[in-house]
């Protein structure tokens, strides 16, 4: 099982969205990080056939899919980052609508959105019409469609947005149960949705894969980059500010500020700025400190 | 077709759509039916009597028609001149004297539909003698040229009528089908509409992109999605000129409808030998098809472009070829396939059947109903085929960027983006204008007044022609010297009706040869014809005479049909105000409501101004709204006025409109026009205040447009069928104008009332817009609010 995307290209016109992009993704879940205009759309685009590519290809299983057609399609389960659905439509009925879209027999599609509604914990509320959901209930429903027809490629696009901790936690976990025997690819800005379950992370940037790997492989590229700072006052602050990487401060009872800092040479700025320890100690960098480090 | 039905479910879950089809069948109906009572009033009152008639001349031999229908409408015309003189001193006789203008008027019209037998057997034979003429000519004679052939064909096509026998019967029954119009704006109202539902709104709701990416969702979905926009379409079709056929059936009955089209003027010129009920037939199936087609080029647009306003741009660039085409290109011009292969040629279906042309293809001419149905079929299937390949085959990326959209855009974002504005009231306007789609409304109103524009003068039954003929001489202040000028036009007339009398008297005692009786009748008869005319105004003329003595003040000779159009026209007055308020409810019931939907309203409560200036910002955009729709929808009828109804002063005093003659205010025409528009406006912001304080009272825009339908609405429809009930209802008085009957000072003191209830609601509203005092608790809860299921 394995979905190839070979030396991909996008242009609109004079705007390059995505270029010479080249993966390789076998079973298991996938998180998709980059800003806004990195990309990640257009590769969705592209992954779930609603976008053609100026050049390269994406196949499954050694097979293009722009020559697969129907048959791609029913191997997809994608859920789209909009909640905007069919506010008159019971929450069963679109799940109906959406398995007779994929093609599902009736007798399958009622086991499985009978399976799916439990799965996903809809079943008080799905006979009652989506305009009376919740984010959190939309997205869940979002998820369910996408499990329908038992894909192998699973693509979900900000499947947490919108939602509570708790909410965000479950789906999470879900997402990490249903991933066995299938390519799951996230796109997000919430690292911490990724982070303890993606098996690589991809990081997109201006249209280009920027880095790709496990978590803990990536996060080793940024190891000692990392520090935790205790300040006296804001002038101090001040003067940082110019040469890191700021991730968080935090006022002590004391009005001591601890400041989380990133930077290329620390040692070397630490030293400059006659820095101590205890002043000063590395901590071990987090998948938002990678974030930041690329694209602060 | 599992598919279909989820796609056709999509499409009956929008109940306020089929809450405006009903409306619009029962205001299809509606319209039609006050449209005819307005136009054949005479017909319809009559249709029994002239059935009688006619059926007793069509039994009666050819030839002794004519003589017969021209020596009974001698009688009655001599019979009425006697009772119209008699009648003033006798007004008992008015009575006898309506049933006599009646009978006269019934023989009167079955004269003129003999008349267009008579002269299409001439037209038939002129036609055949002109195919010979042509022939005789050098350069019609080459046998393999369009012209040759064109000659052979039109003189063979109408050799078949040769033998038809055309019979009188009620014309207006199938004219006023063909030429009702409505039905047309109804039916492309909803293909925009289950269009944009159908294919645009998924796009724009991002679905396309879950649902393109489904094993289905692709051919099946489109085939779907067509199939169900053509059913929709044939549904709203046939409902629609079914509710008109109806009414056609109701008011003019299905006689006659086994007699030739050739017998009906408007259909005469055609080529195809059909009865009136197979007209009927070919006539909806063709005009069915021809919407099927644009239903199908619609739906290839919907399909094809992602951005509205750029497919509503090209949409608007084809119709307007097309019509440039269908207007300007000459008949006999080498491009006149494109004048007659047309979307407007191909809606207007009665002249495919009833307009005798052909085209030239490849030297060999071919009818225009064959051209078209070509035109029609090939049209339905390559937009079809093309929506299914596109919607297959498109990608998303298509028009995002297109130059020409990109400044279009910028100057749109120019032209209403109040990006550099600081002002309340311009956000208010631009979120009222753009965000809630308040601009629909008013190109809605623009429409409406387009439609509510003569294009041309009425048409006017006989007595009403001649007295507009008479107004045209005698109409101004009543001075002694046209009084006198009438009162001899009396004597004249008197003159005539004797010498009438006379001959006929002379012509049985043989005084008089026929010839000689034929040449004088000739002469006299068209200005004793006009005497009915005369006899209103004179009429007219005496009741003004006796106000002027009464009252002292000179009162003036008018036009009495412009003043009823302007002032007491039952139908348009009421659709007008039907109209203006169902737009004046839409338009201003989202301006508040839409801050509860989107959640906005707390914030701005909790800002400086947003429980002071920004409530002022709206009741000032709301007025403007007001004042935009009232000049739009109630303008046309005043500029119909000023051109289509002659004789009519405006600096005259109100009690020489006939309508007003009990009227106490010493006013003029203008001054009451002008006291009419302030009260209508008045009362339009007393509604907008109301609609503001139900807008805080309920949050939700479904909410207060159903208290508005109850308070506003439904008293006008209802006034509008049964004008007696809610006849002193404030709103049905002012906006229906049933003001000539109201006393001056009780209409004052109404008028204070219903000021004094807008202050009332813009106070509560003021009082309301804190969130505090939420009457409705939780009616402002989003729905995330509902998720403790």
């Amino acid at each position: 099982m394995e979905l190839t995307i070979h030396h991909l290209s996008k242009q609109y016109r004079q705007i390059t969205a995505i270029h010479n992009v080249s993966l390789q993704l076998s079973s298991g879940i996938y998180g998709l990080l980059g800003p806004n205009g990195a990309g990640k759309s257009t590769l969705i685009k592209i992954i779930t056939a609603n976008l053609q590519a100026t050049s390269g290809t994406v196949s499954w299983n050694g097979q293009n899919i722009a020559a697969m057609g129907d048959h791609y399609r029913s191997l997809l389960g994608y859920m789209p980052q909009q909640q905007e659905l069919y506010s008159d439509f019971t929450g069963n009925r679109f799940l109906r609508y959406m398995a007779a879209l994929k093609g599902l027999e009736k007798k399958e599609a009622e086991e499985r959105i009978a399976h799916l509604v439990e799965v996903v914990n809809l079943q008080e509320v799905i006979h009652k019409k989506i305009s009376a959901y919740s984010g959190g209930m939309k997205q869940r429903l979002l998820i369910a469609q996408a499990l329908l027809n038992d894909p192998k490629v699973i693509i979900l696009d900000e499947p947490t947005a919108g939602l509570d901790p708790k909410e965000r936690i479950n789906i999470r976990n879900f997402i990490s149960t249903i991933a066995a025997n299938k390519i799951v690819l996230i796109a997000t800005h919430v690292v911490q949705d990724i982070e303890y379950i993606a098996k690589e992370i991809i990081v997109m940037k201006k249209g280009e894969i920027l880095l790709k790997g496990h978590p803990e492989q990536l996060l080793s590229s940024i190891k000692q980059k990392v520090a935790l700072l205790q300040l006296d006052d804001e002038q101090a602050l001040a003067s940082l500010q110019q040469k890191l990487i700021i991730s968080s401060i935090i006022r002590d009872y004391e009005q001591k500020l601890h400041v989380r800092v990133i930077a290329d040479d620390l040692a070397n700025l630490f030293e400059s700025a006659s820095f101590i320890e205890p002043a000063y100690q590395y901590v071990q960098p987090t998948l938002e400190d990678l974030y930041l480090y690329y694209f602060h | 077709m599992k598919l279909l039905g989820f796609e056709l479910t999509k499409l009956l879950y929008k109940r306020m759509l089929w809450v405006i089809l009903l409306g619009c069948l029962l205001g299809n109906a509606a319209f039609f039916y006050f449209e005819q009572v307005k136009s054949h009033s005479f017909i319809i009152q009559q249709r029994d009597q002239f059935k009688t008639l006619a059926q007793q001349y069509i039994k009666m031999p050819a030839e002794a028609v004519s003589p017969d229908l021209e020596h009974r409408i001698n009688q009655l015309q001599q019979r009425m001149d006697q009772g119209y003189a008699a009648s003033l001193e006798q007004p008992e006789m008015m009575e006898q004297l309506q049933q006599l203008s009646t009978e006269l008027q019934l023989y009167l019209l079955l004269q003129e539909q003999y008349t267009h037998i008579a002269d299409h057997t001439v037209f038939l034979e002129q036609l055949a003698s002109k195919a010979d003429d042509m022939l005789s000519v050098s350069i019609f004679q080459k046998q393999d040229s369009f012209s040759y052939r064109n000659i052979i064909a039109t003189a063979q096509a109408f050799e078949r009528q040769g033998t038809l026998t055309l019979q009188p019967g009620i014309n207006e029954q199938v004219e006023s089908f063909f030429k009702h119009r409505l039905q047309d704006y109804i039916i492309l109202f909803f293909m925009l509409v289950f269009g944009f539902f159908i294919f645009h709104q998924e796009r724009e709701n991002k679905m396309d992109l879950l649902i393109r990416s489904t094993k289905h969702g692709r051919r099946q979905t489109i085939l779907s999605k067509l199939m169900v926009y053509f059913v929709a379409i044939s549904f709203v079709f046939f409902f629609v000129f079914g509710s008109s056929f109806a009414m056609t059936s109701y008011l003019y009955g299905m006689d006659f409808i086994e007699r030739s089209i050739q017998s009906v003027p408007g259909l005469s010129r055609g080529q195809y030998v059909l009865s009136i009920a197979q007209f009927f037939i070919i006539f909806i199936l063709l005009k069915w098809l021809a919407f099927l087609m644009l239903a199908a080029l619609s739906a290839l647009l919907f399909v094809a472009i992602r951005h509205l306003g750029q497919l509503l741009l090209i949409a608007a660039s084809i119709i307007a070829i097309q019509y440039a085409s269908y207007i300007f290109i000459h008949p006999y011009s080498p491009a006149g396939a494109l004048k007659f292969v047309n979307l407007f040629y191909v809606l207007q279906t009665d002249q495919l059947l009833t307009y005798y042309r052909n085209l030239n293809l490849f030297g060999y001419p071919v009818p225009l109903l064959q051209t078209n149905l070509v035109f029609l079929l090939l049209a339905i299937i390559i937009s079809v085929a093309a929506s299914v390949w596109i919607y297959c085959k498109k990608l998303s990326e298509t028009s995002a960027n297109v130059t020409w959209l990109a400044v279009f855009d910028k100057l749109k974002s120019k032209l209403l983006r109040p990006t550099s504005s600081y002002s309340l009231f311009v956000h208010e306007w631009y979120k009222n204008m753009i965000s809630n789609k308040g601009i629909v409304f008013i190109i809605c109103a623009l429409f409406f007044g387009y439609i509510g524009l003569q294009q041309e003068p009425i048409a006017l039954d006989h007595i009403e022609r001649t007295y507009l003929e008479y107004m045209g001489k005698f109409s101004g202040p009543l001075t002694e010297q046209r009084i006198e000028q009438i009162e001899q036009e009396k004597e004249r007339l008197q003159g005539i009706s004797n010498e009438i009398q006379h001959l006929e008297q002379a012509l049985l005692e043989k005084k008089i040869e026929l010839s000689g009786y034929s040449s004088q009748m000739t002469l006299l008869m068209p200005q004793a014809n006009a005497s009915s005319g005369f006899y209103k105004l004179y009429d007219q003329m005496r009741s003004l005479l006796m106000l002027q003595q009464s009252t002292g003040q000179q009162q003036t000779l008018m036009s009495a049909t412009a003043g009823q159009y302007l002032f007491a026209h039952p139908f348009r007055v009421s659709l007008t105000a039907i109209i203006y308020m169902t737009l004046l409810m839409l338009s201003l019931s989202t301006i508040i409501t839409s801050d509860y939907r989107s959640g906005m309203h707390l914030l701005q409560c909790s800002s400086r101004f947003g429980q002071t200036k920004l409530l002022r910002s709206k009741r000032a955009v709301s007025y403007i709204i007001i004042c935009f729709l009232y000049i739009i929808v109630f303008l046309p009828p005043f500029l119909n006025v000023l051109n289509y109804y002659p004789h009519f002063y405006w600096n005259a005093p109100i009690q020489s409109i006939p309508l007003f003659e009990h009227y106490t205010w010493t006013v003029k025409v203008w001054q009451w026009s002008l006291l009419v528009v302030l009260l209508q406006l008045a009362a339009s912001f007393v509604i907008s205040e109301v609609i503001f304080m139900l807008s805080y009272l309920m949050k939700k825009q479904v909410l207060v447009l159903g208290c508005c339908i109850v308070l506003f609405l439904f008293p006008l429809i209802t006034g509008a069928f049964y004008p007696h009930l809610f006849a002193s209802y404030p709103v049905n008085r002012l906006l229906m104008l049933q003001l000539y009957n109201a006393d001056p000072n009780g209409l004052l003191v109404q008028l204070a009332l219903f000021i004094i209830i807008g202050l009332i609601c813009a106070f509560a509203s003021r009082l309301l817009l804190r969130p505090y005092t939420n009457w409705r608790r939780g009616a402002s809860l989003g729905a995330n609010d509902s998720s403790s299921f």
